[in-house]
């Protein structure tokens, strides 16, 4: 189950319904998402839920899934 | 300039062209947030990174096609003097020199060099600062080595820069580095996955302080505060505690308000009115104003004050009507969150901010909020003198009570108009009033001061200030004739303005009758103009008719304009004999 923040902050960056949205969704099948609106996405993702991440996780989370699981670990410690 | 580009300002639609020497592709959308906020309808157009020179030096650029009104030239310290932060110990004191002197002869070059190209296009640059943390800590100011000569001299030519170059504005970016923090301002890992120099913090604080710059550039700028008493000006309410029971002075928070009203009485100094709305009896709270040895804000510094049981929204109502103002240039400061309430939402045109509970922090809200809402490039003589003519505008609404006649009042004003053609000193002054006065404004066009600096050189145009004296003192200069050659031996009227400050005194009928003076002299036979009206300016729909103009069909049916035209060979009202006329040459 996707954190419905997440979902709504995904559907904002890059125009797309929330309903589209599953943890497969990644800068490979959405054209909008590119390097300069990864970041944006990063950076609106760490101010809504408060975290920060490292400089090697803003190069791997790449997909929708892979942020939620860091969000997970953020929220676990 | 054309007509098309002055109503493209007053609607709040501008093209800002954004180059700089780092990533800045995720600076615009926040960018177009803040201008938004600041009334601002932004088209941003982001040049490749480090793009500067090409854009800015070749004339066919994509830069100079867009015409910008406005080019956001963002050069970073780090960047600028990158060598030099990889090892400051390399360079000596002449070879410092050499490479700042460099680096602002460039930017010099830069500017002026596209500025005939877009002369109406403002040029904001920015001051620098290097890490508050390198190598040199420690030896920076005790030995020979230095980073900090750097982004100082630099800054010093960024200030010489502007001096000379009306268009050229710089924003503080060192200023706004320092208040946020550089640990703040500095996001390291976009700077090595993105190369961008800012975090979002830094941003968004930048954004803000571009938006006050050209919010200041293009005169969108609040007039006058307004300010509630008990718990605002002072600690306490005086209807209560008394006067000797208010926190006020030297003790504890008392001096926290001593502090926000030195910084209230700044603004005067800038230019921004005060005024007071309170609820209280009004013999307790003028007690205050007028004997308390701890306030540094007296009477005389109100433009307006309403001190009764009245709703605040009535209130304020009647502070603008009396300050001859539109709602829009009001801002509210209240402690009480439902007075702020009734008002924002009552007068939702009222700036209404939000305001800490802590008088702690009342001073340096106000400076935040000064820079959004009343922000400044230049002072200009009138500023400085504002609230003054204010008093004594009062002073004149008692004698005009005292007089019978209105002719007797125009005489015992003793007015004396001086006239004069624009030039490097009033412009500031004439751009101000055109971007500023709505209600007596005949056709509410707007100019910048490169635009009217333009205006002023041509020979197919008059641009004419008037400058009143009364018996009160100087009321600095209120009226903006704007004349254009037509044809032969027809001109235009393409602007004429009088502050609200002289309205009802027959200025308009002197500025006239010397306006047709001068154009007969230049062969002129006939002079033509329009009312276009607006929201606030039916105060002056029937001047022209009041005048002796004849009203002629309008040449483009779509408008709601009225034209009117005169003949000049024929006999014209001529000045009132109440108002002395100086031509200044």
């Amino acid at each position: 189950m996707l954190n419905p923040h997440l979902v709504e902050i995904v559907a904002r960056n890059f125009g797309l319904e929330p309903a589209q949205i599953t943890p497969a969704t990644n800068a490979d099948t959405v054209p909008q998402w590119d390097s300069v609106s990864h970041l944006k996405l990063i950076l609106d993702i760490e101010e809504s839920f408060a975290v920060r991440f490292s400089s090697a996780e803003l190069g791997e989370l790449t997909s929708v899934g892979r942020i939620q699981i860091a969000l997970h670990q953020r929220a676990e410690r | 300039m054309t007509l098309a580009a002055s109503q493209f300002h007053s609607s709040g639609r501008i093209r800002v062209a954004l180059l700089a020497n780092c990533t800045v592709q995720l600076f615009p959308d926040l960018l177009e947030q803040e201008l938004r906020t600041a009334g601002f309808d932004a088209d941003i157009r982001v040049a490749g990174f480090d793009q500067v020179r090409q854009q800015l030096l070749d004339p066919g650029s994509e830069l100079f096609a867009n015409r910008p009104d406005a080019v956001l030239l963002y050069l970073d310290g780090e960047d600028l003097f990158r060598d030099c932060l990889v090892n400051p110990f390399a360079l000596d004191d002449d070879a410092k020199h050499n490479l700042v002197t460099a680096r602002s002869a460039e930017l010099r070059q830069l500017v002026t060099g596209a500025g005939p190209h877009l002369p109406e296009t403002a040029f904001l640059l920015n001051t620098i600062a290097l890490p508050p943390l390198t190598a040199l800590t420690g030896l920076e100011y005790n030995s020979g080595y230095s980073l900090h000569d750097l982004s100082y001299a630099y800054n010093r030519a960024l200030a010489g820069l502007a001096r000379e170059t009306r268009s050229a504005i710089v924003v503080d970016a060192a200023a706004v580095m320092a208040w946020v923090g550089y640990r703040q301002w500095h996001d390291a890992r976009l700077w090595y996955l993105a190369r961008s120099r800012w975090s979002r913090a830094a941003m968004r604080a930048l954004a803000g302080r571009y938006a006050a710059a050209l919010a200041a550039w293009f005169g969108r700028t609040r007039k006058c505060i307004v300010l509630d008493l008990d718990h605002t000006l002072w600690g306490g309410i005086v209807g209560e505690d008394g006067i000797a029971g208010l926190q006020l002075g030297e003790e504890g928070v008392g001096r926290a308000f001593v502090e926000f009203q030195q910084e209230l009485l700044n603004l005067t100094r800038k230019g921004i009115l005060l005024a007071i709305c309170s609820k209280n009896n009004p013999d307790d709270a003028l007690a205050v104003i007028r004997s308390h040895p701890s306030m540094p804000l007296r009477e005389k510094h109100f433009a307006s004050i309403r001190i009764n049981w009245e709703d605040k929204a009535t209130n304020l109502r009647s502070i603008a009507e009396e300050l001859n103002l539109g709602l829009d240039s009001l801002v509210f400061i209240d402690d009480n969150p439902a007075e702020r309430a009734l008002v924002s939402h009552a007068l939702p045109t009222v700036l209404v901010p939000a305001w800490p509970g802590d008088p702690a922090e009342y001073k340096f809200a106000l400076l935040g909020l000064a820079v959004q809402a009343f922000p400044k490039l230049r002072l200009t003589e009138e500023d400085r003198s504002r609230t003054a003519m204010y008093s004594a505008q009062a002073a004149r609404r008692t004698l005009e009570a005292q007089t019978c006649s209105l002719e007797d009042y125009y005489r015992s004003l003793q007015m004396v108009a001086r006239i004069g053609r624009a030039d490097a000193f009033t412009v500031p002054r004439i751009a101000q009033l055109t971007q500023k006065t709505n209600q007596f404004n005949l056709t509410a066009r707007r100019y910048t001061e490169a635009e009217l600096a333009a205006l002023a050189m041509s020979s197919d145009a008059l641009v004419l200030w008037l400058e009143l004296a009364d018996r009160f003192g100087l009321n600095g200069i209120v009226g903006v004739l704007i004349l254009r050659k037509e044809a032969a031996t027809t001109w235009r009227i393409d602007t004429f303005l009088l502050s609200c400050r002289v309205i009802g005194r027959t200025l308009e009928q002197a500025f006239l009758a010397h306006a047709y003076a001068l154009l007969r002299g230049l062969g002129a036979r006939r002079l033509v103009a329009e009312y276009r009206p607006t929201a606030r300016n039916a105060v002056a729909a029937s001047l022209y008719a009041n005048l002796g103009f004849s009203s002629v069909p309008q040449p483009v049916p779509a408008a709601d304009a009225t034209c009117w035209e005169i003949d000049l060979t024929r006999q014209t009202a001529p000045a009132p004999e109440w108002i002395e006329i100086v031509p200044v040459q």
